[in-house]
């Protein structure tokens, strides 16, 4: 019993020895394998520090096609190209209308800062009407386009609203209403704002006589 | 698949921008010196509240998708450390959205997956990772503060730039776009051309160049880290000269002041943005589920689950109508093109969003003016 025993132990024993070497073969061969994959990847991973070599490389790259698929990176982070479409946000409702990419572009590019420039009419009771903007709002008016609104409440007509209004007419009014007599053009140059009466009569809704 | 009928204007699905930033994790296993999260400043400041779980984040992609938001970026902490993260990327891959543009003079309306970016600090990246950006055309984004600087950077962990090279030449390999996003420090501005050219000699399709921008654990390593008025346009120039040696193009991501730029025409590769796009074209929402205007930002606002009344709230408001231009940039015949840097660094180092950009307030400490 005692050698069968024995017998078996051997048996397994020397299966076990040879599964072990070969296992210790295997994990050799795995070593190498995974020293050589290390050391491709060192290679692949190699850092080059050198300008002439960097150079020769930047040249070669050169020749090769532009990547597919390129995304334009307009925010700290990478977000995907914007749409072809303007967007703009209501000031009253808070809803956000699409447009064409053509309609109403440069409006709309320049909303803000013809907000800030009719902030400086306010004093003036002079207020810009936006919802011609907005297609939520601009049921309300009849105009679809961008007005300012001016309260002459001695006329007995409560709101003025002057429509098709760009930036050049904002400044116009902005400096006729603060005592100005130039106006100041789009690269800093000067004119007389007599120059404009006829234009500040339109906007403003009153006639010279 | 044609949702309306063509017309010039349309009401949009809702006021939220196209592209959310959802920060998977507050968790990082790098600790980077410039890292901006607002939950890594010092003084604990920011409060963390409970993780959204990876059913509530999809219940929150569901959402978005049907207010038109048509982007969205992974992103952390790093998202990778989510456990579920592939999950959720695998469904949003699954998601559609109506998504509008001008298609030759009239707006279209399309339902389409929505586009998606990950943005890892490479780490964790792996074939795994890779394939699911190969089958979903997921555009990935690894960060590279440097090269010899890279360990400094990352709070002295071990592993090194190779190893971002390396994940950006495997990605290279299986056809995805990937951006190399490198931010420019004071450490490591003087190797940023090899950093730009290592990137794209790996395979990057792009460049996102950012410069250190006061925030997060940042605030404790400003003085070493923020550029000069010298070293920006330094950053530009370099930038430039790379990306046109290869013929290559990249972009500035944090908004810089038009006035610091002596000739902005002269950058034919490199796009630089000089208008803040938070809250208009895009939007952050928090491992806990509050919305912040964008990365940077400290302010918490609307809940996620209570998202109707960001419409409303005053500070997002500032910022969807650009109401945060500083005192010093009201004269300017630039404001229409230029937010005078970063209204968030401002107001975090400042205390409102209508401060200077730090770059004049260290330029005016440091005595150089």
């Amino acid at each position: 019993m005692q050698k069968l025993m024995s017998f078996i132990l051997c048996i397994i024993a020397f299966f076990s020895r040879g599964v072990l070497q070969a296992e210790s073969k295997n994990q050799k061969n795995k070593e190498t394998s995974g020293k050589k994959q290390k050391e491709k990847k060192m290679e692949e991973m190699k850092i080059i520090l050198s300008r002439s070599e960097i150079a020769e490389k930047l040249k070669e790259l050169k020749k090769k096609p532009l990547p597919k698929n390129l995304s334009i990176g307009a925010e700290c982070y990478e977000i995907a190209q914007k749409p072809e479409r303007v967007e703009y946000v209501c000031p009253v409702c808070g809803n956000k209308t699409l447009y064409t990419n053509s309609l109403n572009f440069d409006l709309v590019e320049q909303i803000s800062y013809l907000r800030a420039l009719s902030e400086t009419l306010k004093k003036y009771g002079i207020t810009l009407d936006e919802r011609a903007l907005c297609k939520n709002c601009q049921k309300q008016v009849s105009e679809k386009s961008l007005c300012i609104m001016i309260p002459y409440q001695e006329d007995g007509q409560n709101i003025y609203r002057r429509c098709e209004i760009n930036e050049t007419d904002l400044v116009l009014l902005k400096e006729f209403l603060s005592g100005k007599d130039k106006h100041q053009g789009f690269t800093d140059e000067e004119t007389p704002l007599a120059e404009y009466i006829e234009r500040l009569q339109v906007l403003l809704g009153v006639k010279v006589k | 698949m044609l949702k309306n009928k063509k017309s010039e204007s349309v009401l949009a699905a809702s006021f939220l921008p196209a592209a959310a930033v959802l920060e998977m994790t507050f968790e990082c296993n790098h600790e980077c010196l410039f890292c901006s999260c607002p939950w890594e400043a010092p003084g604990e400041s920011f409060c963390r509240e409970k993780e959204l779980s990876i059913e509530e984040w999809k219940k929150t992609l569901t959402q978005l998708t049907r207010m038109g938001v048509s982007n969205f970026a992974f992103t952390g902490g790093e998202p990778l450390l989510k456990e579920g993260i592939l999950d959720l990327i695998e469904f949003a891959a699954g998601l559609k959205v109506y998504y509008t543009e001008t298609y030759q003079g009239q707006l279209k309306t399309t339902l389409v997956p929505p586009a998606l970016f990950l943005l890892s600090n490479g780490r964790n990246m792996s074939q795994e990772v890779l394939n699911l950006c190969l089958k979903h055309q997921i555009h990935l984004s690894m960060s590279l503060p440097g090269l010899s600087s890279y360990q400094k950077h990352i709070g002295g962990k071990d592993t090194e730039a190779g190893n971002i090279l390396f994940w950006i030449k495997e990605a290279q390999k299986k056809g995805i776009a990937v951006t190399a996003n490198i931010t420019a420090t004071r450490l490591n501005i003087h190797e940023l051309y090899e950093t730009i050219a290592n990137a794209l000699i790996a395979g990057a399709s792009n460049i996102l160049l950012n410069r250190f921008l006061y925030g997060g654990r940042g605030i404790d390593h400003a003085e070493e880290l923020t550029l000069s008025r010298e070293e920006i346009v330094f950053m530009l120039d370099t930038a430039e000269e790379v990306l046109s040696a290869s013929e290559r193009y990249g972009s500035i991501g944090t908004e810089i002041p038009l006035c610091l730029i002596p000739k902005p025409e002269k950058y034919s590769h490199l796009q630089i943005s000089t208008r803040c796009s938070a809250a208009r074209d895009f939007f952050v929402v928090s491992p806990d589920g509050y919305i912040r205007t964008c990365n940077h930002s400290p302010v918490k606002l609307s809940h996620i689950s209570n998202i109707e009344t960001l419409k409303d709230h005053p500070y997002w408001k500032q910022f969807v109508f650009n109401d945060y231009l500083p005192k010093m940039c009201l004269s300017c015949a630039n404001t229409d093109r230029c937010d005078g840097g970063c209204r968030e660094a401002a107001h975090i180092l400042n205390g409102s969003v209508k401060a200077n950009d730090p770059v004049f307030s260290s330029y005016e400490l440091s005595g150089k003016a």
